[in-house]
């Protein structure tokens, strides 16, 4: 079929900000369709509240509008742009509904815009539990046995002709939201009510449990003429029950016979037909492990996580394929990237296999209950290439950047063992290699995990090894035979107690090297010219050559799997360091691994390398390419880690390799406390009075001196449990106690806390000499939580100018004494007027996407120029940036998908993602901020409950909120209270009073739409609140937590009583790009 | 641990480790990039002379259950792969299969380097040595220089069944199947339709007439189509059986031999076609599908013969995938319909069969 002539122009919907289920795959699949739209000469326009992302950059995008995914906006958007064509299955499930809401409320028709790829039934039949149900009968695909329910009633009848255990699964929902088990009758009620909430069409499907079976997943790809492919099986080697975005996912599918996987082919084929789907999908299937038999679980009429795993893995772009297909195009009618001559018809063939693991947040969040189930809590996933189960399983083990090298030994006791192995938490796949090390049979791990033996034999195999080489020490031919199954020379360091470099020399000597294979689809079959490499053990001679380099080629470390404190945010400044370099004529290379992101697109940079992010790994890339500069900026924390080391391997090898940028040793002066502080000093810049604390007596003392509240943190953090304010010496025991030890390697730092005070973040670029301040970010939240959980908002509201100034110098003075190249983020916090250094942190931050959208340049890019030779001057930056509008970044918080973890924020950061808002004036701009988020309200019931030193700051809050037609209702402390200041408030009874009407009564009746609640930091006083505030994150209603968030609110309110929420495409908002 | 040893035609010699049978295999060595269906490979009477590797790095992971064999004995002359799969949740594992099946494996081979050999240079005479012993490679090469290529030989006579076998069911509709190396996976599949009887591939034309068919498949099977032992025995039989009007399905080597028959050219291909995600181009609907195929050679496109039609084409190189007479019930296809291994899309052929059968009509 020829491409769509009558198509001009094309919305792409975004899909908000990264949340737990649904993260950086989308800004992956949405950047590859709007490109592959904008090579066949279409316009494109993407909407996304979320600015660290590649779609909504003016080189991705023709036009691109960052505002919140809402029905109103997005019909704006459309009346003024009018699109012929709405993309809807690249923004996950938010990107999905919303376009069909504009369908269905025929929006669409309204302004002749058509949904291409996929129609409004396709969505339905998928996503309607019930119509799909019935539509896999129509067809003969045999599906578990289940009833559609809306409501508790309903439910209670259809359980009647079911048994135990039954699955709980909600309508138009992805990541298992609201998903649950119920073992019985009790279980039911709040699993099927937690659904409800969270299906949009209030529908839940009640299933029989098929527990224990295997679980697949197949992508597959459909053109307008019914030609049908599949890019790829994979086998989830945790079974049916944990979600497939929690499990350990291997490609292809290893334990079908060719009958077994052909069979699930047809079927999946089978189902993308009748869902008359164009483009990519993807279908999940269980299948009986005892006797062959299947069922179709569920289809995802959309790319998603598993497509860009698959692409990642096979090297297929299923996102830029799909996005052609919706406009028109054949199978047969678009050229296959890899080899340059056939076409995207056919079907990959891998003589690799590949290994994913997701990556949890528990680190962050020591009281989340960490049991894997069908409701996904992975903030992230690494994925690793090897010529072998073993060797692709320990190379993403050692990329999940937790501290694990391999299966290094675990000390739990026996029951400990047998209950992870059953009730699985992140820590499974180690509790089985301890098991094995135990004696424990394959057939025993099998019953008690429900893994099949295959796998567990894999993992037996790296246990057997390790053995091995306990027994016969450093035999060269036993290290080859532990490299083949994927041993770090870390671990194997371990086992033999020796050290890392040891293995390596020993390897060296023995010409034990790794070589690098391309990932081509098709198995060497044809010239692929794909640069894009893995390593591998199984290799016999040289690696594939690489094209012979002309060009000087320039390595950036990525930053690995996303995770909370290190999000999509590093990963988007590597993608334009690497565009910015090829546009200077440099071949960039890039080292990373995970499947989600841009930066893994082989068709970002020159050459990619799919390896884990270790230091040996790192080595074994840099003594291949030998490059002429390597950039540490932007990967993170990840990178910076290898900074030091790898400039003393880079000595040792004679490379001739530069590390760009500031160099290891400045940064490292910004890490260490005591050099910063005596640099701090020399420049007289303020900051807060810290000390370390050895015992216990000592910090004590510290505590005292320094005079409480004071903020510590362990140098060696215990179980999550880092940082805290503490309010006195009482708490300081209980934290010593329970949190961190503290001993004379392991020092407590204990800070004064600047109470009360705004926390500040500036991003700025230095070529050494000059320093270009992009961004002064001001915090609502006061300093104390920490500033990535903080909203802030461009240009500074309440700063004066004088600390303005002030601040500026400071960030001149520092960032040219650590004679920074490069960016630099620095905090501060300023209490009336008093400017404290809180950090500097000379390398890329994770407000740089959100700064450099704030202003319109390109901060990235300008970084990458400067560290090779370019200076501030050369680029005419404005002298000062000019607003005329308000831009405000919002964090989004993870705590509906992490039951146990108390929603307060804190010095730990805790939020998976953000999105940005932009508009004339700040109440407009905070409106649209809390909109990105879907908690607004502005009406109603507020509850209002504060501790006693707020009381006085809230009357005023509390007054306007009663003129903006809100019902105050109160606890009794502080209902009193506002009674006797003229404000009447209901007074509502904590659960511990045991009176009616209770506050959660009254939220569950949803008699509550707003909560203002300001615990003290202090640990015990946070636990009361607990229950309310779960049940607020539960039932969805929006709370506050600081007095300024509040005031901002009000402001928000305001707006939305009065004003007109409009809209900008970015470019109006910021000042040439200046190239 | 066994050594093991394979020495190619360019004189190159790469160690490996050695696995099943002790001994020299010797064959034409050829890949084969399918990820699964490695049993149904090992017994596909088409790599009859051959020595297989494959590309896929971990075989034998679903274990080994005979049911899914697609000839009573293993035909591949030897096995060259990465990793063996010792352990498999399957109680017949590779170790014991390739035993039982007197195979030698070597492996712990750079497969992929060697694809890209074989790629470059195309398929080569090579030898697989399995042996604990000591041994004189240089010997060897000179051997394995010398030997014939075992396309030489007539290998279709090797898989060939050797005497008339009926596979009698309800089907009334009768269909002789000449028998050049056939897999089980092709009789089931007509089976569905007719009944079959199982001829030996050098049976004449007046054997089959007295066995009074509806219609006529040549199977799938090894070596060059082009082999003096055919051309004076099935594509003699064929040219009558064309003349007499039955109609005639012809798979992978059938189409071949049929093209020939009918006046065509067969050439030899650099490495083949080996795989199961070959995708082919169907001119009538102008649909693409996903095939299974293990061949060598393919026909030559010529329109010397207008009645030829050709309508199928390898989407990846244009090669010949499939042809049909306009006047007379025939039609045949270079790829695999039955699958085993490989993707079901084709199956539908066996139904146009049926309907050519029943229709008699010139053309379908
Ligand atoms: N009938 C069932 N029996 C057992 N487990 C199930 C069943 N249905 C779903 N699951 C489990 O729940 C997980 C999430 O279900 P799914 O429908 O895929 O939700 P989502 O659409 O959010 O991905 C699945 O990956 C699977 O492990
Ligand atoms: N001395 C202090 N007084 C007040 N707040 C502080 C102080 N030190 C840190 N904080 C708060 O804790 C947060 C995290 O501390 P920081 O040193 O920036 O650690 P990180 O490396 O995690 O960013 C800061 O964003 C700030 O809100
Ligand atoms: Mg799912
Ligand atoms: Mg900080």
């Amino acid at each position: 079929m020829p491409k769509r002539r009558d198509i001009k122009k094309v919305l792409i919907i975004g899909s908000g900000p990264i949340i737990i289920g649904q993260a950086a795959e989308f800004d992956f699949s949405g950047s590859q369709a709007s490109r592959s739209l904008r090579d066949e000469g279409y316009k494109t326009i993407i909407v996304n509240s979320n600015p660290a992302t590649i779609q909504t950059d003016l080189e991705t995008a023709d036009t691109v509008y960052i505002e919140p995914l809402t029905e109103e906006i997005l019909e704006k958007i459309i009346e003024k742009e009018r699109p012929q064509g709405i993309l809807p299955g690249f923004g996950g499930q938010t990107g999905l509904n919303l376009a069909y809401e504009l369908a269905r409320k025929g929006i669409l028709q309204k302004y002749k815009v058509e949904l291409l790829g996929t129609t409004m039934q396709s969505i339905e039949m998928a996503e309607n539990r019930d119509y799909f149900r019935k539509l896999m009968n129509d067809i003969g695909e045999p599906i578990p046995h289940s009833f559609a329910v809306h409501s508790y009633n309903e439910a209670q009848e259809v359980v009647k002709k079911m048994k135990y255990p039954i699955l709980i699964r909600p309508a138009y929902t992805l990541g298992g939201t609201g998903s649950g088990i119920a073992y019985n009758s009790e279980q039911l009620y709040e699993a099927v009510i937690g659904g409800l909430n969270r299906s949009p069409i209030k529908q839940v499907l009640l299933e029989e449990s098929v527990l224990g079976w295997k679980e697949f997943e197949y992508e597959v790809m459909r053109d307008h003429s019914d030609n049908c492919i599949i890019i790829c099986s994979m086998e989830n080697i945790d079974p049916m029950g944990i979600h497939t975005g929690e499990s350990i996912v291997v490609a292809p599918a290893q334990t079908l016979t060719d009958k077994e996987h052909q069979i699930l082919r047809s079927a999946a084929i089978n189902i993308i037909r009748a869902l008359k789907i164009a483009g990519g999908c993807n279908i999940q299937f269980a299948v009986n492990p005892e006797k062959w038999e299947y069922r179709v679980i569920e289809v995802n009429p959309r790319v998603s996580r598993s497509s860009a795993l698959a692409s990642k893995a096979t090297g297929y772009p299923i996102a830029r394929v799909s996005a052609k297909i919706a406009l028109g195009f054949n199978l047969d009618e678009i050229q296959n990237a890899i080899t340059k001559k056939t076409t995207a018809g056919f079907e990959p063939a891998l003589d690799y296999v590949v290994v994913k693991i997701p990556r949890w947040p528990f680190d962050k969040f020591p009281t989340v209950d960490k049991r894997l189930g069908t409701q996904m809590k992975s903030t992230g996933e690494v994925m690793a290439i090897g010529s072998t189960i073993e060797e692709a399983l320990l190379k993403a083990v050692r990329s999940l950047e937790i501290a694990k090298s391999g299966f290094e030994p675990e000390q739990w006791r026996e029951y400990e063992l047998i209950y992870e192995l059953q009730e699985p938490t992140d820590q499974r796949i180690f509790a089985i290699a301890e098991a094995l090390r135990r004696g424990y049979t394959k057939k025993k791990i099998s019953e008690l995990t429900g893994i099949s033996e295959f796998f567990i034999n894999k993992i037996e195999n790296i246990i057997t090894l390790e053995r091995l080489l306990k027994k016969a020490g450093p035999e060269p031919h036993l290290i080859l035979e532990a490299k083949k199954l994927g041993f770090s020379d870390e671990y194997i360091a371990k086992i033999l107690g020796t050290t890392e470099n040891e293995i390596r020399y020993l390897r060296h000597n023995h010409k034990i090297e790794p070589v690098f294979n391309i990932v081509d689809t098709c198995a060497g079959e044809f010239e692929a010219y794909t640069p894009y490499y893995y390593s591998t053990y199984w290799g016999k001679n040289q690696s594939e050559r690489k094209k012979q380099k002309q060009k000087k080629s320039i390595m950036i470390i990525g930053s690995g799997p996303i995770r909370i404190g290190q999000g999509i945010e590093f990963d988007y400044c590597c993608v334009h360091s690497a565009i910015a370099l090829k546009e200077m004529g440099y071949e960039a290379i890039i080292i990373n691994n995970n499947p989600e992101t841009v930066s893994t697109d082989f068709d970002i940079s020159t050459r990619l390398y799919f390896e884990p992010l270790k230091f040996e790994d790192v080595l074994n890339v840099l003594l291949r390419e030998e490059p002429y500069g390597l950039i540490i900026q932007f990967g993170g924390q990840t990178s910076l880690n290898l900074a030091i080391p790898l400039l003393k391997v880079i000595k040792e090898y004679q490379l001739k390799t530069k590390i760009l940028g500031t160099s290891p040793v400045s940064v490292n002066k910004a890490e260490d406390r005591e050099t910063f502080s005596t640099i701090l000093k020399k420049l007289n810049i303020l900051q807060p009075p810290f000390a370390t604390g050895f015992n216990f007596e000592e910090v004590k003392e510290i505590a005292q001196k320094i005079g409480y509240p004071v903020l510590v943190r362990p140098s060696y953090v215990l179980g999550g449990r880092a940082m805290e304010i503490v309010y006195d010496e009482h708490e300081l025991e209980r934290y010593v106690g329970m949190a961190a030890r503290v001993s004379p390697d392991h020092p407590i730092l204990v800070d004064k806390y600047i109470a009360n005070a705004t926390e500040v973040d500036v991003d700025a670029l230095c070529d050494g000499k000059e320093v270009f301040i992009a961004g002064i970010m001001e915090h609502i939240e006061q300093a104390g939580v920490h500033s990535g959980d903080s909203y802030c908002v461009m240009p500074p509201k309440t700063l004066s100018d004088k600390t303005i100034k002030q601040i500026k110098e400071i960030v001149r003075k520092i960032a040219v004494e650590l004679n920074t190249v490069g960016l630099i983020n620095i905090q501060f916090a300023v209490q009336n007027n008093i400017v404290y250094v809180l950090e500097a942190n000379p390398r890329a931050s994770r407000t740089v996407p959100y700064v450099s959208k704030t202003i319109g340049i390109p901060l990235a890019k300008l970084a990458t120029k400067i560290m090779l030779d370019y200076r501030l001057k050369d680029f005419n930056l404005p002298e000062e940036i000019k607003f005329d509008f308000v831009s405000i970044k919002a964090p989004v918080f993870p705590f509906l998908k992490l039951p146990g973890v108390d929603p307060i924020l804190g010095p730990e950061m805790k939020s998976t993602g953000e999105a940005m808002a932009v508009d004339k004036k700040f109440g407009a701009a905070y409106y649209k901020a809390i909109l990105a988020d879907n908690k607004f309200t502005n009406s109603g019931a507020v509850y209002i409950t504060v501790r006693d030193d707020d009381k006085k700051e809230i009357l005023p809050i509390a007054q306007q909120l009663k003129e903006l037609g809100f019902k105050i209702v109160a606890t009794r402390g502080t209902a009193q209270f506002l009674k006797d200041n003229q404000i009447d408030a209901e007074t509502v009874y904590r659960i511990s009073e045991h009176k009616s009407p209770n506050a959660l009564n009254l939220m569950k009746e949803g008699k509550i739409n707003l909560i203002i609640n300001t615990p003290t930091m202090s640990y015990s006083a946070k636990r009361d609140g607990y229950t309310m505030r779960r049940l607020a994150v539960e039932l969805n209603i929006p709370f506050i937590t600081a007095i300024t968030s509040a005031y901002a609110e009000i402001e928000a309110i305001k707006f939305a009583k009065l004003g007109k929420l409009s809209i900008r495409p970015l470019k109006h908002f910021t000042h040439k790009i200046i190239d | 641990m066994q050594k093991g040893l394979l020495i190619l035609e360019d004189g190159t010699v790469i160690e490996g480790k050695g696995l099943g049978v002790e001994g020299i295999a010797y064959g034409e060595l050829v890949f084969n990039t399918a990820m699964s269906g490695y049993e149904e490979a090992f017994t596909d009477p088409s790599y009859a002379g051959q020595i297989l590797l494959m590309t896929y790095p971990l075989i034998g992971n679903y274990g080994f259950n005979t049911k899914y064999k697609e000839s009573e004995t293993v035909k591949i002359r030897g096995l060259v792969i990465k990793e063996p799969a010792f352990f498999s949740a399957s109680n017949l594992k590779i170790t014991k299969y390739l035993q039982q099946n007197r195979l030698s494996c070597i492996w712990d081979i750079d497969t992929r380097q060697l694809t890209l050999k074989l790629r470059y240079f195309g398929t080569m005479k090579a030898m697989l040595v399995n042996t604990s012993k000591v041994l004189n490679t240089k010997l060897l090469i000179k051997k394995l220089k010398k030997m014939a290529h075992p396309h030489s030989q007539n290998l279709v006579a090797e898989v060939s069944c050797k005497s008339i076998i009926y596979h009698n069911n309800r089907h009334k509709k009768r269909v002789i199947l000449i028998d050049c190396g056939v897999k089980n996976s092709i009789i089931k599949n007509l089976l569905n339709y007719f009944s079959v009887v199982q001829v030996p591939y050098n049976t004449d034309l007046n054997s089959i007439k007295k066995l009074n068919p509806d219609g006529i498949v040549i199977s799938n099977g090894p070596g060059n189509p082009g082999h003096p032992a055919l051309m004076s025995s099935t594509v003699k039989t064929v040219r009558g059986l064309i003349k007499m009007g039955y109609p005639i399905f012809g798979i992978c080597l059938g189409h071949q031999l049929l093209g020939i028959a009918l006046g065509l050219k067969t050439y030899k291909l650099k490495f083949g076609h080996r795989g199961y995600n070959h995708p082919v181009k169907c001119l009538w609907n102008n649909r693409i599908y996903i095939t299974s195929q293990n061949h060598g050679y393919a026909l030559k496109a010529s329109d010397k013969d207008k009645n030829i039609i050709f309508d199928w084409f390898n989407l990846n190189d244009g090669t010949v995938e499939g042809m049909h007479h306009s006047l007379l019930p025939i039609f045949s296809v270079q790829f695999h319909p039955e699958a085993s291994p490989g993707p079901y899309d084709t199956k539908f052929l066996f139904g146009k069969f049926n309907y050519l059968i029943d229709a008699k009509a010139p053309r379908y």
